[in-house]
């Protein structure tokens, strides 16, 4: 049976290739799935490793269906059944983490999304992934094929051939008509301040004791260039704006340094801070999980490390 | 009279855990049985918009009846009685020995087969599970019940006896007015706690009782398509390598030349 | 033994005694709130003044409010205080006052409060007070804003940290009594203090209460003073007590953390009326 991977239109070169080094391991040939016209199709560098057989566009008719894939996935799941996948691998976004649970209901198959790593051992195939609020790694063996996962590895390797040598069918999904819904409409959500694309990100966390504390990080911000980012309970208390939240709900960052102030690490908090290169973390509590998501820690007071950070950066003051 | 189910998970909050207490982690228990027990947050915000729902409804002639249904062993009287107080008109436990946690698929298979004997004419529940993460369940029952799924919800009103949801994906609002039963994911919605009951709310419903239903045994019998082989302590995403200073001043000096170097 | 002779400096005061109302995610309310009123009942027998607290330490908790309504408790003048919190829609801040007003409790202790993100926040609209160059609501906003919807109808004090640096605390004070702040209340005194001397000298007319920290809990009461303390030395309590009347024998106190079965009748009430 052969295997598939599954590239979506939101995902970028580095998704993708994130996908060709997850497969490396795993026997078989794979097939690639394109949805969209998505702008990696025009460029002349994007390579597919050696494993992948042939290309199925699918010319998307119905992925701009905002609220949900209804038909959409049923459609995929024909293919899917179709073509006799035992795999089908996508990169976890929040498109793929509903469409791939949807097609893996129509199949009656196992899935799961946003998986670590991909092992496959006597024709049995185990994946692990965080649970516990990211305190825990679990593996799990799905057990019903096909087996359908999302993972959020990326990489930003070259090493792959170009697509220009493949085999490449075209196809189209039929546009479907859904009538469950009316007045639909859609409002793109104007970013504030940059602070998602800062190379530089200090977060204010509630020990920052409150408005006077939040100023202060916001004053080393300036004085080091980078951008302020929050926790909720500052936004909640009225201290910091919604636009500067980090986290799951708000911001994701991912800066080449982060540095946050008085946070617990809570893990709806900590996926907005992950993608960050280098992560400095302050708590006054040594068993803080704060520390579980920084390369850098100290033990203290923040109140007492802002102040004496804003009198080593007095100098630049002006 | 319309009504809403609304499917919520109790789950160890896991933000009281120090890291001390995942010592007792077993390979298949992850040994915090002492920590609090709570509504999962996603599902918190599911039980706040229904009752945001009822409260639309009961200003005009529709009324909205709520109903609150969870799968497991048993409901702690705290939790439920604070359902009741807050203005759940109905709590349901489907009672199954068996831990569902890592089963998505039985456990929207228990919740189908719940629906099928009662009518809903919405769904809320949140997207995801805060210590499962499977995400699936809404979207296993919409295919099951063959209902539309709407996911990413982010904030619903009750207008004119319908739903007008609004639902909140990457850098995008997308809102719509709903003309079907359908099953409402939350995600991140706009408000993520479930409202506290007062004092005199709370004595009102001391004597209350839930509804507890034994899950059908036939359940037991189907393969789960996921199987728990272990579980293991993330040790840390990162290696924490502390700053040290006899003071704060030094530490910070470390901390800005480690922070401004290239 | 009666251990109350040990301690005569403590006894037949004036005392203020913080009583925290039951916790919203308590497993055994009922038991609590009989707990509760036996101790309210008990303080306001014995003649002193029952602060009741607002979500102490941003613990989810019932309303003082709530609580004496539900238990048909009885609030003499001058011997309730209730903690007030900018942690409140504008809806249950006037829902309190109202209350109180009814109840004859004029005595409030206004705090910007620790909060939590289940509990609303005053807006500086609520307040009126947009354009003010404040980011958010504090305790001075909220003092002035009582005075205004509630003109000489309350007492209300405002909260003094000694462990916060000088500066910066005189500057929220007098802010705070220029909002019409009338009486202070201290984070917990352990030793003699400069701040607090200073804050003595400078506001002499006023009330200032000290707070005396009754528990045995270390780490809680270095949340309390926001610097950690050390856990070797045991701490006791009524010596603290004890030394807090020698050094400011001009101040009351208000006892925070008491132990009710180990420690009220060291107190030996039997006060015929409470005088501020
Ligand atoms: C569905 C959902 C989505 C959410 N999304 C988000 C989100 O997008 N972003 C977000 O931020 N939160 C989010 N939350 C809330 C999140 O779970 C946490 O409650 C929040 O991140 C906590 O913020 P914090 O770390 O600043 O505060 P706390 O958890 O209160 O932590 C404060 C920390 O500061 C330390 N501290 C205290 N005083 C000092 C001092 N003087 N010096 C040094 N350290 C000190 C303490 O030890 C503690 O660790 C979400 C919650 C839910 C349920």
């Amino acid at each position: 049976m052969s295997r598939t991977i599954l590239v979506l239109p939101n995902d970028d070169l580095e998704n993708i290739n994130g996908l060709f080094e997850i497969i490396e391991n795993i026997g078989g040939a794979f097939d690639l799935i394109l949805i969209g016209d998505s702008g990696y199709l025009q460029e002349s560098n994007f390579k597919v490793p050696d494993k992948i057989q042939s290309i199925h566009h699918f010319h998307d008719l119905s992925m701009s269906q905002p609220l949900g894939f209804g038909r959409y996935s049923k459609s995929l799941a024909e293919f899917i059944k179709q073509q006799s996948y035992s795999l089908v691998i996508s990169s976890a976004n929040e498109d793929s983490n509903v469409l791939l649970p949807s097609v893996s209901t129509v199949l009656d198959g196992s899935c799961m999304t946003d998986i670590t790593s991909l092992n496959e051992k006597a024709d049995r195939f185990y994946v692990t992934r965080f649970v516990y609020n990211m305190n825990i790694i679990a593996e799990f063996e799905l057990c019903r094929r096909p087996v359908i996962v999302s993972t959020s590895h990326r990489s930003s390797t070259s090493k792959w051939v170009p697509i220009k040598f493949l085999k490449k069918t075209n196809h189209f999904f039929p546009a479907t008509d859904e009538n469950w819904f009316s007045g639909l409409e859609s409002e793109t959500i104007t970013e504030v301040d940059g602070l998602r694309n800062a190379k530089k990100v200090l977060v204010a966390g509630r020990g920052v004791s409150g408005k006077k504390g939040y100023d202060k990080v916001a004053e080393i911000s300036k004085l080091l260039n980078a951008k302020t980012g929050t926790t909720r309970p500052l936004v909640q208390e009225g201290i910091a704006a919604n636009h500067e939240m980090v986290g799951s709900s708000g911001v994701i960052v991912s800066p080449e340094k982060c540095l946050i102030f008085g946070s617990s690490g809570a893990a709806p908090f900590a996926f907005g801070i992950d993608k960050s290169q280098i992560i400095f973390g302050v708590n006054n509590d040594p068993e803080s999980q704060l520390f579980r998501f920084c390369d850098y820690g100290i033990i203290d007071d923040c109140s007492l490390i802002i102040s004496e950070l804003l009198k080593l950066l007095q100098p630049f003051n002006g | 009279m319309i009504r809403i189910l609304i499917c919520f998970a109790v789950v160890h909050d896991t933000e009281n855990v120090l890291k001390s207490d995942w010592e007792n982690l077993t390979s298949q228990n992850p040994g915090i049985e002492h920590s609090n027990m709570i509504i999962d947050t996603y599902d918190e915000s599911a039980l706040e918009y229904a009752l945001q729902c009822k409260e639309m409804a009961s200003k005009v002639t529709c009324p909205i009846h709520l109903t609150a249904l969870t799968i497991g062993q048993s409901l702690s009287a705290t939790i439920y009685q604070n359902l009741f107080a807050v203005g759940i008109d109905r709590v349901v436990l489907l009672k199954e020995k068996a831990p569902v946690s890592f089963c998505p698929s039985r456990i929207s298979r228990i919740i189908h087969k719940f629906t099928c004997d009662e009518r809903f004419d919405a769904i809320f529940m949140g997207q995801q599970n805060s210590i499962t993460c499977n995400g699936q369940t809404g979207i296993r029952l919409s295919n099951l019940l063959n209902v539309p799924l709407i996911s990413y919800v982010n904030d619903v009103v009750f207008i004119n006896n319908k739903f007008h949801v609004k639902t909140k994906k990457r850098l995008q609002y997308t809102r719509a007015v709903i003309e079907q039963p359908a099953i409402y994911c939350f995600f991140n919605a706009e408000r993520s706690y479930l409202r506290m009951a007062t004092l005199r709310e709370k004595l009102k419903v001391q004597s209350r009782e839930i509804d507890v239903f034994d899950v059908d045994k036939t359940f037991d019998q189907q393969e789960n398509e996921i199987n728990l082989i272990s579980l293991s302590y993330n040790p840390v995403t990162r290696n924490c390598q502390f700053i040290n200073g006899q003071n704060a001043g030094e530490k910070a000096q470390v901390l800005l030349s480690l922070f401004m170097k290239d | 033994m009666d251990t109350r002779n040990s301690h005569p400096q403590v006894r037949n005061r004036t005392y203020f005694i913080e009583i925290l109302p039951p916790k919203i995610d308590s497993d055994k309310l009922l038991d609590d709130l009989d707990l509760f009123s036996q101790k309210y009942n008990r303080v306001l027998k014995s003649g002193f003044c029952a602060c009741l607290t607002d979500n102490a330490m941003g613990k989810l908790s019932y309303q003082p409010i709530e609580v004496i309504q539900e238990l048909e408790l009885n609030s003499k003048p001058d011997q309730v205080m209730i903690h007030l919190t900018t942690f409140h829609t504008l809806t249950q801040i006037h829902e309190i006052l109202d209350f109180c007003l009814d109840r004859n409790i004029f005595n409030l202790l206004v705090v910007t409060g620790d909060g939590s993100p289940r509990l609303p926040k005053l807006s500086l609209t609520d307040m009126g007070a947009v354009g003010s160059g404040k980011k958010n609501v504090t305790s001075v906003e909220l003092v002035k804003y009582i005075h205004l919807k509630y003109p000489s109808k309350f007492n209300l004090g405002v909260a003094f940290n000694p462990y916060e640096p000088f500066a910066g605390e005189f500057a929220k004070m007098e802010a705070k009594v220029a909002a019409g702040a009338s009486f202070i209340v201290t984070q917990p005194i352990l030793a003699k203090n400069e701040n607090l001397d200073v804050l003595l000298a400078k506001y002499a007319d006023m009330p200032v209460i000290l707070d005396a920290w009754m528990s045995k809990n270390i780490h809680l009461l270095s949340e309390a003073v926001g610097h950690l303390l050390s856990e070797d030395g045991a701490y006791d309590p009524i010596a603290n007590l004890e030394a807090i009347h020698k050094w400011y024998p001009q101040c009351k106190i208000c006892l925070t953390q008491l132990n009710f079965k180990a420690q009220f009748h060291l107190l030996d009430p039997d006060m015929t009326s409470f005088e501020w």
